[in-house]
């Protein structure tokens, strides 16, 4: 793609030919004049529009009667509008301000919702925030379970001296009845931390994705009771494919890119103000 | 499919590298040579000696709901549900999604799996109706509800529709019905939806919907759930219950079924539900509307497609009744014993018979001996049914069956059913914070997952998941609960839920190894029993509970009973405490009382301690009071596949 064409879909483009269409047209006016004081022109387009708002509502055309009363009606509403704005009752009015402002800044963020991102930029946007799609670190682990207190020692006891034994020997595998026999896996091949949450907790895992791989170690305590474990393998996270989350991550892009088009606009529209900050406490 | 089934599971028998007394010691001569022990052998690997290589069994349950409605479904966009079927999948994954109410939701764990089941019939009718289409509002009918609607009538237009659909006084027209334009856009967002959401490996969502045969209130519902994608599932548009398109009889849906899998070669299943709701049709034995006794067409039709039950769902349980069971402490779980689904007919004890999945097991031993098939064998899951786009059923985050039941101060106290001529009520209380189905699949994919089904190794949970085995065969001995290999011991030396045993070899009664743990975040647990229906030499049907295994030092009474686990919830704060129970509970278990002549069933039920029902999370959370009938504490329990006994034809 051409630079122009490039240039073409920036968002900030947009925005900037729209608004400076806007202003024209408001500038255009001014110089002309505002409209004539004493008159409410009712253009063909003015009823076409106010047929068609009848229509979406209703789900019908209006009778000739019903325009009539729309016709009124858009002109008592043109009247008092107009009355209002030369009293000024636009001024200081929450309601009316706020909703000027958001009116800005939606025209402000639309303007990024028809401009479709490339793979380039959806993979650099990817690599910038890692934790939005991300592959969970795994882990491949063995675990001896221990639940029941035995002569007089509790369960965790139980299993701490467990621990020491296997530190002693150095073993790689414990010995294949030491601990209690259980449903829980003993072997737990490479597997997300949340699929390790899944079967032994939340709690269990984020405490085994802490554990230094290759020795015993724990006792680590879950639900069921407390486990001595060796991390075996390890596999770090990472961010996933750019093809695996495409649309996701457009759609995040989208919204992201349109809150910067918003903050970039108003840091750009806020510059043309002096601020001044009367009567402030100094620190 | 079951032929396919059979083929596994030889296959799996020679890779488990088992013994096969029969065919070792024969020859077989064929136009290749002598086949023979030796070769084989040869041809089937010995087991390696790493225990773990080559295992080829389910290693661990997923979770799921088969079950869940969204706003297509149109009485659930009655109820002002806006979820559509997009967010159901992405909630169940674990995502917060915004709930119709309003208010934010999320699992405190994501599923496996879920199956967005809508009604078929006006699939996609309120979408339609909200945007104000052109076609709905041409009838009077469609004409009066928007504007009600439009005007802040939407509860009242909600009752009116949902009367008027299940009355039949709805205008035919207004129906989005198979074949127009509307009805198919719906089915393909439908396709859509879960297409996008599967993710094979990680998590499983189906293509399926609900065929909901209502006729007069009484409940025959059925989910239909598809083992393929959209290319296959979107040749086809749902069956519906309307006449002259589709049909209420369940042997018409079956054809439906048959015609699909004739068309596309595909998949299908079937999972009926709320049989308690039916009175007295779900399981019968006298065909409703023949007035003739169920066939062996009926039967093995039947069985062909209907190889689950949805055990346990938000509307009520339906393992067994304390009419039906007298003698079992924990029956009456969750009742909902009323009337029908929308109380117009009260409920008769009559009834119940053929509501309840005990009671159809027992009745299937008879009907088997006298048809030559059982029609009601099937496997079990849980279920929510809800219809809020979220399958949220955890006591302490449940966000009900309708969106006006979703949390708030006042839900617990609405009426939910009430039918003014039958003076009867179904209060929201009573709603029940379940199920889940557990599913024993070899890995989290729309194939895998719906073969576990078809071959029945599954169980219902009411909400915790809980992992839950249950294994039979005739060689288990006490030191097989001591194995640190507990499932490679069961899938070796029997069959698990949902298989068969044979002709019990002479002087051998079944035994059964049996083992649960607790869920990771759960209650720990009270006890695992083994229930046992059998059909006597005179034809008389029996049932019996056995406590197999248990938490703690109790000693079974000299009615083998064993006594209560204790209490630890406290309703006020609604918290309880793991200092009773077990984390787990292993044992093999042989039947006492084993008469190799008689047809019989065995099925695990796992009891929870006493937990804090979701009343009591309400009022503590919204504090309020509520009224003493409430009940505030729930033992949740599972509830596996049946293991079936046949004896040796003589």
């Amino acid at each position: 793609m051409g630079v122009i064409g490039k240039v073409l879909r920036e968002p900030l483009v947009h925005f900037i030919v729209l608004g400076a269409a806007v202003f024209g047209a408001f500038q255009l006016l001014g110089e002309r004049g505002a409209p004539a004081e004493g008159k409410i022109a009712i253009t063909p387009g003015k009823v076409e529009h106010l047929v068609t708002g009848f229509t979406r509502t209703w789900r019908r055309p209006p009778t000739a009667k019903e325009l009539d009363g729309l016709v009124e009606d858009h002109i008592r509403e043109e009247v008092f509008y107009r009355e209002a704005l030369a009293l000024g009752l636009d001024k200081d009015d929450t309601i009316v301000r706020r909703r000027m402002r958001q009116k800005l800044e939606f025209l402000a963020g639309d303007a990024t919702a028809i401009v479709a991102p490339t793979d380039v930029e959806l993979q650099a946007w990817l690599e910038r925030h890692p934790d939005k799609f991300r592959i969970e670190p795994s882990f491949a682990f063995s675990q001896v379970y221990f639940s029941r207190a035995r002569g007089g020692e509790s369960a965790a006891v139980v299993a701490s001296k467990a621990l020491a034994e296997l530190e002693r020997t150095k073993a790689e595998a414990a010995p294949p009845d030491l601990g209690e026999a259980t449903l829980l896996p003993r072997e737990m091949p490479l597997s997300a931390v949340g699929e390790i949450g899944r079967v032994f907790g939340d709690d269990f895992a984020r405490q085994v994705a802490r554990l230094e791989p290759g020795r015993w170690a724990g006792p680590v305590p879950s639900g069921y009771g407390w486990h001595v474990v060796r991390v075996s393998q390890r596999a770090t996270g990472g961010p996933r494919p750019l093809a695996e989350v495409r649309d996701a991550a457009q759609r995040e892009w989208q919204a992201a890119k349109s809150r910067e088009v918003v903050d970039a606009t108003y840091a750009k529209l806020r510059g043309k103000y002096t601020i001044v900050v009367e009567g402030a406490a100094s620190p | 499919m079951k032929s396919k089934t059979g083929i596994v599971a030889i296959a799996a028998t020679y890779a488990l590298g088992l013994s096969l007394p029969l065919l070792a010691q024969q020859e077989t001569t064929t136009d290749i040579g002598t086949f023979d022990r030796a070769s084989a052998e040869k041809a089937f690997k010995q087991r390696p000696y790493s225990p773990y290589a080559g295992r080829s069994f389910p290693t661990r349950p997923f979770f799921g709901d088969t079950h869940l409605h969204t706003s297509f479904s149109m009485d659930a966009g009655a109820f002002g549900a806006r979820l559509g079927p997009k967010e159901a999948y992405r909630f169940a994954k674990g995502e917060e999604v915004t709930a119709s109410s309003g208010q934010p939701a999320k699992l405190s764990r994501p599923l496996d799996f879920l199956v967005v089941a809508d009604h078929s019939d006006g699939m996609g009718f309120f979408p339609l109706l909200l945007s104000g289409d052109s076609k709905m509002l041409a009838y009077p009918q469609g004409r009066k509800w928007y504007d009600m609607i439009q005007t802040g009538k939407g509860a009242g237009a909600a009752m009116e529709i949902v009367v008027s659909f299940s009355q039949g006084t709805m205008d035919p027209g207004l129906l989005p019905l198979p074949g127009t334009s509307a009805y198919r856009s719906a089915w393909r967002e439908t396709i859509k939806a879960a297409e996008e959401a599967n993710e094979p490996g990680r998590f499983t969502a189906f293509i399926g919907f609900e065929w909901t045969s209502n006729t007069a209130g009484n409940n025959l519902h059925r989910n239909v759930i598809f083992r393929d994608g959209g290319e296959k599932a979107s040749r086809i548009e749902p069956y519906t219950t309307q006449k002259p398109l589709g049909s209420d009889n369940p042997r018409d849906l079956w054809k439906w079924m048959q015609a699909y899998e004739d068309k596309t070669g595909g998949e299908l299943l079937t999972i009926a539900h709320n049989g308690n709701l039916s009175n007295g049709r779900m399981f019968p034995i006298i065909e409703p509307g023949t007035g003739r006794k169920i066939d062996r067409e009926y039967a093995e039709t039947r069985m062909k497609w209907e190889r689950l039950y949805e055990a346990t769902q938000i509307k009520g349980d339906g393992e067994t009744h304390p009419f039906l069971s007298p003698n079992d402490e924990f029956a009456g779980f969750e009742r909902w014993d009323k009337g029908n689904l929308d109380l117009s007919e009260v409920k008769k004890k009559e009834m119940l018979e053929f509501e309840y999945v005990r009671s159809a097991y027992r009745n299937g031993l008879k009907l088997e001996s006298e048809l030559g098939v059982n029609p009601y064998k099937f496997g079990l899951v849980g279920s929510t049914d809800a219809h809020t786009g979220l399958t949220a059923v955890e006591e302490d985050n449940f966000f009900g069956k309708t969106t006006s039941s979703e949390p708030s101060p006042e839900r617990a106290m609405h009426p939910f059913i009430k039918n003014e001529k039958e003076k009867t009520v179904v209060m929201a209380w009573e709603t029940s914070a379940a199920g889940y189905a557990g599913v024993w699949a070899r890995e989290n994919t729309r194939e895998s997952l719906f073969d576990a089904m078809a071959r029945r190794e599954t169980y219902a949970t009411t909400g915790p998941r809980m992992v839950v085995r249950f294994f039979g065969g005739f060689d288990f001995n006490p030191a097989d609960a001591g194995s640190r290999l507990p499932a490679e011991v069961g899938y070796t030396k029997g069959v698990p839920m949902g298989g068969d045993l044979l002709g019990a070899p002479a002087g051998k009664s079944p035994t059964f190894l049996v083992a649960a743990l607790k869920d990771p975040i759960g209650a720990n647990l009270d006890r695992y029993q083994v229930v046992k229906g059998w059909l006597d030499a005179k034809g008389a049907l029996h049932e019996k509970v056995y406590d197999v295994v248990w938490s703690g030092n109790r000693k079974a009474g000299s009615d083998g009973k064993v006594p209560d686990v204790g209490n630890t919830v406290d309703v006020a704060n609604a918290s309880w405490t793991n200092t009773i129970g077990a984390p787990e509970l292993i044992a093999v278990w042989k039947d006492p009382d084993f008469d190799p002549a008689q047809r019989a069933f065995y099925y695990g039920r796992v009891i929870e301690i006493p937990t804090p029902r979701w009343t009591a999370f309400d009022a503590k959370r919204f504090g309020v009071k509520l009224p003493k009938e409430v009940p505030m504490t729930v033992t949740e329990r599972a509830y596996t596949s049946p293991i079936w006994y046949t004896p040796a034809r003589r």
